[in-house]
Order: C-alpha cells, then structure tokens, then sequence
C-alpha cells in the first residue's frame, strides 16, 4: 500500500515538473526588407495571440512572421489596425493598445511611439497623409494630424462617432464616421465628415441613412474619393459610393476596395453570399472594366478575403484571406492566413503565409529602388 | 457485509435520527451529498462518502479547508479533481468552473439544496460564496446513489454542492455566535458576523452578513519581450456584502421547515485584460442577487417520506464602460432576471432492497434588460426525475430517468425552440471484497443543456434555432479506504477513469468579419483520470500528519471532423496535467499547512498555436492556525500566506494572478 501511495505522489509530482520551464524570448535579430510588402495582424487577445507584422520580401521571397518582435524585442501591441508609409517612415496604429508606432520602413526599428496627450481623444485606426502631415482617425470621434518632421501631434479635430478609414481630396479630409458602437441603433449618427485641411476644421458633413449607412472605407485617387457603406448587414448591403462635393452616387456593390489611377479595386464578400467577387471599376465612368483576379490555379483562389491591397508602383495586387476549416465551412479566425499576390493582369505571382487576424497590407520601397 | 449494511440506511436517514446539527442543506437535498462538520465526524468513523458513492463524488468539510490550507473558492475549487477553474484573478475576479472538459455550462450550483441558475449565461460565478460561511464543498460528477433529491438537481453532467453554515440544533438553548475580521494584502478587510440560537426545540435560527472590502491593486510582472516591468492593477477595487437569514422549524422529529431570504450586492472596478501599452480601463460591474426559500422534508421512518421546496430569485447585472467611443460616452449594459422554482418529491422504501423516488420540478425565468427593442425571453421548464435504487449485499445499483421539457418564449420578435428529451442515468458500486473496504464503481450519465438566452437571444449573435448541447459519460473508478490501525488513522484513495463526449457543442462562428452567429457545431471527446489520497497519519499523541493530493489528467479534444486543423488536439485553456497537494502538521501549538497547486502548459487556441501557449505553473502557500479555548469560548486564529514563491502566472490569458499575499483571520466563537 505504502508502495501505492508513493506512485500517487510521484505521479503528482511529475506532473508539476511537466510545467516547470519556459522557452526564453530569443534575441532580437534584424528585419530588412528594401522592397516587399508588411501584413498588419491584429491577433486574438481572447486566445492569446498578439497582434504582429509579417514581413515578405519581393528579391528573396522570404517571410518573416512577428517581424515587429524580431526587430524590436518588443511586442507591437494590442489589436493593431493598419499601417501607412510616408515619406520614409511607416506609422502603425495599434488601436488597443491606443498608440501609433513609427519605425524605419526597412528595419522596422522603432523611432517613436506617438498617442495623444489629450484627454478622451484614443484608439488609432486609420491613417492617410498630405504635405508633411499625417492624419489618423482615433475611435473616441477625433482626427489628429502628426507633423511627419517633428512626430508630434500638431492638431487635433472632433468628427463623428467612430471614425474608420479617411481619404483626402485636394485640400479636404473625408472622414468615415461608422458610430459602429451603436449598433442598437441601426448606426445612425454615422456621417462622412469633410475636414478643410486648412483650417482643420469641420466645415461639411454628407449624412442621411439612404446614402451613407454605416461608412467604413475610404480611397482617393487625389481627386476622386470613394467610400463604402457597409449598410446594415440586413437589407441594406454594403455598396461602393462615388464622392463628388456632397454628392454621392453608388457605384456597386462591395465590402472591401482599392484605388490606383483611375481604377478601383472592388472586392464583394457580404454576409450571407455564396460567392465573392472581385472586380476592376472605372473610377470616372463608374462601369466595370474587368475581373480583378484569374483564379486558374489551385493557390490563386480566395478562400475567405479579409484585407486587398494595390501596389501603386507596379499594380500588383495583394488579397489577404483567412484559411476556412474544412469541416466546417467557416473561416478560422484565430488561425494563421495567408496573402495572394497577383500581377496587375490578375495572375499570381506568389502565395505566403501571414499571422493570426491578417487585416491590411502595405507595400514598401526603398528609396534606393525607387 | 456489516459496514456496507450499516451505510446503506445511513445513506437515506443519517440526517432523520437527531444528529445535533443537521444542516439546512441536509433536509432540503440529502444526507450524502452534503454534511456539515458535526455528521462527517460521525460517519468518518464508518465509511467515507468519496468512498461509498457510486459515482464521483469528492468533499471539502470544514475541517478540510483548514487542514489544506485552503484559503478562499478558488482555491477550494483547485483542490478537487477534474476541475478546471476560470479565474479572472483577485478578490474580484468572476471564478467559473468546467469538470472533465465538458464546459462551465454543463456545471450546475447547488447552494444550501437548492440549484442556482444563470439562464442569460448558464454559468454561476462562484466568487459570490465566501469561504467563511460554507459548512462544506464537494463536486459531483454525474448521479450517484443519492436519489431524494430534486429533478433539476440531476440536471447537469456535473454539480457543485456548497453548504452553508448551520442554524443552531434543537437541544442547544445558548447563543451561538463567530464573529471574524480578516485583513489581508491589496487592501483586503473582511469583516463576518454569524449569531444563532434555539427559541425552542422546535425552532432555530441563524443571521448573517458578511462584507469584503478589497483594493485588488496587486503589482504583477509585465514581461514584453526582453522587456519586464512591474506593473499594478488598476481600477479592480470591490465592495461586496451578502447577508442571510435561516431558520428552522421542527414540526415534528421528522417533518421540517427551512427558510432562507439571501441578498447578495458586489460593486466592483473591473481592471480588464492587461493590454500592452494601455493599462487604463473604466469597466464596472454591479451584481445583484436576492433570493428567498422555503423547504419542508418529511423524513418519515415509514414506507413513504415528502419533499417540497420554493424559491423566489433575482438577479441584476449591471455593467458600465465609460468611454468616448460609445454612443453618449458610455455603455450601460444592465440585465435582470427572475426565477420562480417549485419542486416535490416523493420516496418509497419497498423494502430493506428497494427504494424508489420520484420528483417533478417547474421553474419559469425571465430576462429583461436596457437594451432597446429586446426579445424578453422566458422559459418555462418542467422536470421529472424517477429513481430506482437497489442494494443487496456488497452490491448497489441507482438507475434515473430524467424526463425534461422546456417551454420558450419571448415578448417580441423571435422565440427560441421548444425542447423535451429523456435523459438516462446509471450508476452501480460494488464491494468485492467483504472484508476490505474497497468499492468498484460504474456510472453513465446522459445529459443535456439547453442554449442559454444569450446562446439565442444575444443581439445579431444569438440564433433561435439551436439545439441543445448533449453530454454523454462514463466513469469507472475504485475507492479505498483503511483507518485506525496505530499509526496509520485513516487512508481514502480514490481513482477513476471517464470517458466523455459533447455532441452539438454552441460556439460562436464568424459569418464574416464583424457578424457572428451561435451554432451547434462542434463534437468534443473528453478522457482522462482523476485521481485522489488523503491520508491521516499519527506521529504521536496530539501530533498528526494529514496528507491531501489529487492529481488530474484531461485529454480533451476536438472531434468535429478530421480534415479540421483542430482535430484531436487539445480544447483551448484545458490543461493535460492538474493537481494539488498538501501537507498539515496538526500539533498543540500551531497548525501548520504547506500547499501547492499547479497546472501544465495549456493553449489558448484548440489548434494548439504555439503562440497562443499559457505556460503552466505551481503555486505554492502557507498556513498557521491556532485555536485559543477560553473557558466555553474560543478564538481562532489563521495565517495564510499564498504564493510564497511569488510564482507570476495567468489562468485566464492576460489577467494576472497575484503574487504573494497574506491574509490574517481573527475570529471569536461562542
């Protein structure tokens, strides 16, 4: 018996031991890449993951997963959001974490890490820049504008209610106000607001549920702005809408675009659909000018889209999607995804893996290249 | 066999033959699954519960809980087999518990006999039941060989027994009092009051309150890649009281009343999950619970004995967030619910063999809350247990048919669906050995639980179709136990194999990026062992050594479909190894409790991400105890001191656990 008992204990025992040691965080290693592409992850907190950067770089065709870590020793943060590359710095808002990274476009070394001072004025989402500023919408209902110089917020504007991605045209700032938070209420103190850049301030706002229900995405091309509302996720689906002043004329059906030249890139993934499209419009006459992508190949085909991307270098296009489970048909979001590459023509060049949550994407070049 | 004999009777009358302090809980559910200190001694000097049940069934008395060292619920909670816990950390962090990987919803609560319920979640919070007024704990998986007890006591795959402290018993005309203070770090002051006394014979009574103060405000480290911080909680301060009043009234020898009115009232900060960069959070959340019970037993030494019981309860959860991205600046989340609960019982004694009970239960829960345009569900349940029990020999047999139906409804928009479904249960102990107190044990349990409001009615989430989510187990296992042979006082070994499956498990979907829906999907098999020792050994006159250990092993895995990358990996946050031991030396001085508990590694992802890994840990604690008779008084002192190795580690991904701690309990008994 005395035998027994001791295997019980020694059992108790070994399990412990099981859990007594962890890996230690390897040192950090440098990150280069001169010319290539950074997938913003944002993780899943609920399961442990952080958020993170994959890095893929167009000379060797590597990948580089959680390369913010490996660059910086450091975590990037809680949910970050998107990214954007100005005038050799890349910003990152990491919008849980309530701060906006800038680090060396190449290296991903940190320079700076940016939040407002302000009271109540939180959360980074979005970003778009113009001669030496860089604007970022903050999730309380504000806009602030960075001086790219001196890295500091020089300005600070109240919008709507949470404010998601903005676009400028000329010397106006839209502004996508979601009121995503009041989803009870059907989003309905959402508007597009229209900041003069001069004065920063709000001078017009493009409201009315009909028109702009629930606007998320904004794109420009400098002269034309594009928004989708994303509707109600009910009867209202979400449409591509074309700015014009006040005026806004739907152009399509879509739930995620992009712009280059006179061409948007439209891809439609609403709730409920049995297939996705993905297609190429005119930004001037509004009509489709072609299919977007050619799925010939096994690997060219989108299994569940999150994020698409235009290189406005070359044209190549990036879809970011999500891995579906197989027994189940539903996209694993706490899973790893992945990002297509395709040539300006629709063909893949090149498919590889990202992180958890894979959600913007944003192409670098070195100034050496360019 | 003698022993076996003399149990069997005990098993359904030990309470009716006038033990000085019978429990409330006692007369409302029944003799085996729940005991106060007074009858465990009593029936210790015969065969253990753990020992005789014929299905898993494992106790924490009084006695336990000091001799363990075991310092509040959750780590009560820690402390029995099979048993994961979800600890958001601190005094304030919600505690909710799975057994054997079928999830906490398919946990039941009974609280003094009577089964709690969450229909808006189906999870109980057990952070609301302080140590300092539970008589005991015990976890029961599956059905065991108890049966007058209440259909929807039977009603979860497996239930979680807490009792409260007695009233006062018939002979016993003196005031009773224990008045507590404890202190402790993080700002902890808990304050505990309990005065009782007999009128009469007839009838008893008891009042108590109880407040905890906490600041919660633990520093924590904060490691960042090869960055380490030491970092404080924040905005985590509680305050929480709970007050009851019981009474009992001895009809006559066999029939009695108890009542209970319960109010409970938590207001605490909530720190929320520890985000890199930004530690501010402006949570709060408000419990509320009043609850008000009646139970008659009729224990009756003839064929026929008579149950009964009532409850009124309700519930308030009142959550804030202030923050500029919501719609005036802040959320207000407030939900309310209400039960009615009915339930009789009957039991038949046939012969010295044969025992046979039938219940029937009703209850009617209701949901309201703030938010706009809300369905207001509720649902009517209706359960119906019959119960057979066999014993001949060295053999026992419990078979239950559960036969439940469940009535849904709403005030406007979309109901969820109507259920009814039969629910088998069997469990069978045998002896082989006459004159060894050794217990072969089998048991299957099949059982179900209806998707909670929240499952269905959850805004754009919830989804009226879903069907229940159904458990199947089976355990095997063999108890043990050998005592009062000189130096040896007493050895309970218990080891029990299972085997279970959950088939239409509920989980959330994403049916794109911002919309999500309930749905049955997925299929989990759950094996594993649990195992126990607790052994008493006499060093010398006044000086014993009591050892307690269990050990659990979960396998818990996805089973969905084989193409899926989570196939037979194992379920996020449930770890492969468990367990927790302690050592008590009791002497004339000071007690003294060394303790640990720990956990391997887990993951918080069923597809095992080696990034999403929650490294396992022990933690090790401390506790002093010393009585001081004065005269008919005495004054109980406690010292604890927790995780002495200052261990840092997470149950619950990026809620820190607190480091060292102390906490020193003063209290005065008459």
């Amino acid at each position: 018996m005395r035998k027994n008992l001791f295997l019980i204990l020694m059992s108790v025992v070994t399990a412990f031991a099981f859990s007594a040691c962890s890996d230690d965080n390897k040192d950090p290693n440098d990150v280069e890449t001169l010319n290539g592409i950074y997938v913003i992850n944002s993780g899943n907190m609920r399961k442990n993951i952080p958020g993170s950067i994959t890095a893929y770089d167009f000379t060797n065709k590597t990948t580089t997963q959680r390369a913010f870590f490996t660059a910086n020793g450091q975590e990037l943060g809680s949910t970050p959001q998107s990214a954007l590359i100005y005038d050799g710095k890349m910003y990152i808002a990491a919008y849980q974490s309530n701060l906006i990274w800038v680090v060396d476009p190449t290296t991903l070394k940190v320079i700076k890490s940016i939040r407002s001072e302000e009271e109540g004025v939180e959360s980074p989402r979005y970003m778009t820049a113009k001669d030496g500023k860089v604007y970022a919408s903050m999730f309380s209902g504000h806009v602030v504008r960075i001086d790219a110089a001196s890295l500091t917020i020089d300005a600070t504007v109240k919008v709507g209610p949470n404010p998601e991605q903005l676009a400028i045209a000329g010397n106006k700032l839209y502004v996508c106000n979601t009121d995503g938070m009041n989803y009870m209420n059907n989003y309905a103190n959402g508007y597009i607001s229209i900041v003069n850049l001069s004065t920063m301030k709000e001078e017009n706002k493009i409201q009315g549920a009909t028109d702009v229900l629930n606007p998320t995405y904004a794109v420009s091309n400098g002269t034309d702005v594009f928004v989708i509302c994303q509707g109600n996720y009910g009867d209202i689906p979400s449409t591509v809408k074309k700015i014009n002043g006040t005026n806004v004329t739907d152009i399509c059906p879509g739930t995620m675009m992009d712009i280059r030249g006179n061409e948007l890139y439209v891809v439609n993934a609403p709730y409920g659909a049995e297939t996705f499209t993905y297609e190429v419009y005119s930004t001037t006459t509004g009509s489709k000018l072609r299919d977007m992508l050619n799925f010939n190949t096994e690997n060219s085909k989108i299994e569940y889209p999150c994020g698409l991307a235009v290189d406005q270098l070359t044209g190549n296009i990036v879809l970011l999607s999500y891995y579906i489970d197989p027994a189940s048909g539903f996209a694993q979001y706490a899973e790893p995804c992945y990002a297509n590459v395709y040539n300006p023509e629709g063909n893949l060049l090149n498919r590889f893996e990202t992180g958890v949550g894979s959600i913007f994407a944003v192409f670098h070049y070195s100034t050496e290249t360019k | 066999m003698k022993t076996r004999l003399l149990s069997i009777p005990a098993f359904i009358f030990s309470v009716s033959s006038g033990l000085s302090a019978a429990t409330v809980t006692e007369l409302c559910v029944s003799d085996t699954t729940v005991h106060n200190l007074h009858e465990f001694e009593v029936v210790s000097n015969q065969v253990r519960e753990e020992v005789l049940s014929t299905a898993p069934l494992f106790n924490l008395t009084d006695e336990q809980i000091k001799t363990q060292g075991i310092t509040d619920i959750s780590d009560a909670l820690h402390r029995l087999p099979g048993v994961d816990i979800r600890d958001y950390g601190g005094a304030g962090g919600m505690k909710t518990v799975s057994v054997r990987g079928l999830g906490a919803t398919h946990t039941g609560v009974i609280y003094d006999g009577i089964v709690l319920s969450d229909a808006q979640s189906g999870q109980i919070d057990l952070s609301r039941y302080s140590l300092n007024n539970l008589g005991g704990l015990s976890v029961l998986i599956g059905d065991n060989s108890d049966i007058f007890i209440p259909a929807k006591a039977s009603a979860s795959a497996a239930t979680i027994i807490l009792s409260s402290m007695s009233v006062p018993g018939p002979e016993d005309p003196k005031w009773h009092m224990r008045a507590q203070i404890g202190v402790g770090s993080f700002g902890m002051i808990n304050p505990y009051i309990n005065v009782g006394k007999s009128l009469s014979k007839k009838f008893s009574f008891s009042i108590i309150g109880d407040f905890i103060h906490a600041k919660n405000d633990y520093p924590f480290t904060l490691k960042n890649g090869k960055y380490k911080t030491r970092e404080k909680r924040t905005n985590s301060m509680m305050n929480s009281g709970h007050g009851e009043i019981n009474a009992r009234w001895r009809i006559t020898p066999a029939s009695t009343i108890d009542a209970k009115i319960y109010y409970y009232d938590n207001d605490r900060e909530l720190p929320g999950p520890v985000v890199l960069y930004n530690l501010s959070n402006n949570e709060t959340l408000r419990n509320r619970n009043f609850f008000g019970q009646l139970c008659y037993k009729n224990l009756s030494l003839s064929k026929l004995s008579f149950q009964a019981l009532a409850k009124f309860n309700w519930d308030a959860s009142i959550y804030t967030d202030v923050n500029n991205k919501y719609p005036g600046g802040a959320l207000h989340d407030n939900y309310y619910q209400r039960e009615v609960y009915v339930s009789g019982s009957a039991m038949y004694l046939a012969n010295d063999h044969l025992a046979f009970n039938y219940s029937a239960d009703y209850f009617y829960n209701n949901l309201s809350s703030n938010q706009p345009n809300y369905v207001r569900p509720w649902r009517n349940s209706i359960l119906q247990t019959l119960t057979g029990k066999y014993s001949i020999d060295r053999l026992l047999v419990m078979a239950r048919i559960l036969f439940s139906i469940y009535d849904n409804g709403v005030h406007s928009g979309e109901s969820a669906e109507d259920h009814t479904k039969v629910s088998p249960s069997l469990s069978i102990s045998f002896q082989p050995f006459g004159n060894r107190l050794l217990f072969v044990r089998a048991s299957y349990k099949n059982i179900f639980r209806m998707p909670t409001f929240n499952d269905s009615y959850y805004f754009h989430m919830g989804s009226t179709t879903l069907r229940p989510e159904t458990t199947d187990q089976v355990n095997v296992g063999v108890t043990w136990q050998r005592g009062g042979t000189g130096w040896l006082n007493q050895v309970v070994l218990t080891a029990d194999a299972y085997y279970n499956h959950v088939k239409d498990k509920i989980v959330a979907v994403p049916q794109n990026m911002y919309i999500w829906n309930m749905t049955n999907l997925e299929k989990v098999r759950a094996f594993g062992a649990d195992l126990t020792a607790n052994i008493d050994f006499k060093l010398a006159s006044m000086h014993n050594i009591v050892l307690a250990a269990n050990y659990s092993f979960q396998r818990v895995q996805p089973r969905t479909s084989k193409s899926s990358p989570e196939y037979n990996k194992q379920v996020a946050f449930i770890p492969k190894h468990s367990g927790a031991a302690s050592v008590c030396w009791k002497n004339p001085w000071v007690d003294f409790v060394i303790h640990a508990t720990g956990s391997s590694n887990r993951y918080g992802t069923s597809t095992n991400n080696p990034v999403s890994r929650i490294d396992g840990y022990i933690e090790c604690g401390i506790s002093l105890i010393r009585t001081f008779p004065i005269r008919n008084h005495s004054i109980d002192l406690r010292l604890d001191i927790s995780n002495i190795l200052n261990t840092q580690y997470e149950i619950v991904p990026k809620y820190p656990m607190p480091g060292t701690a102390w906490k020193l309990i003063v209290s005065y008994n008459i």
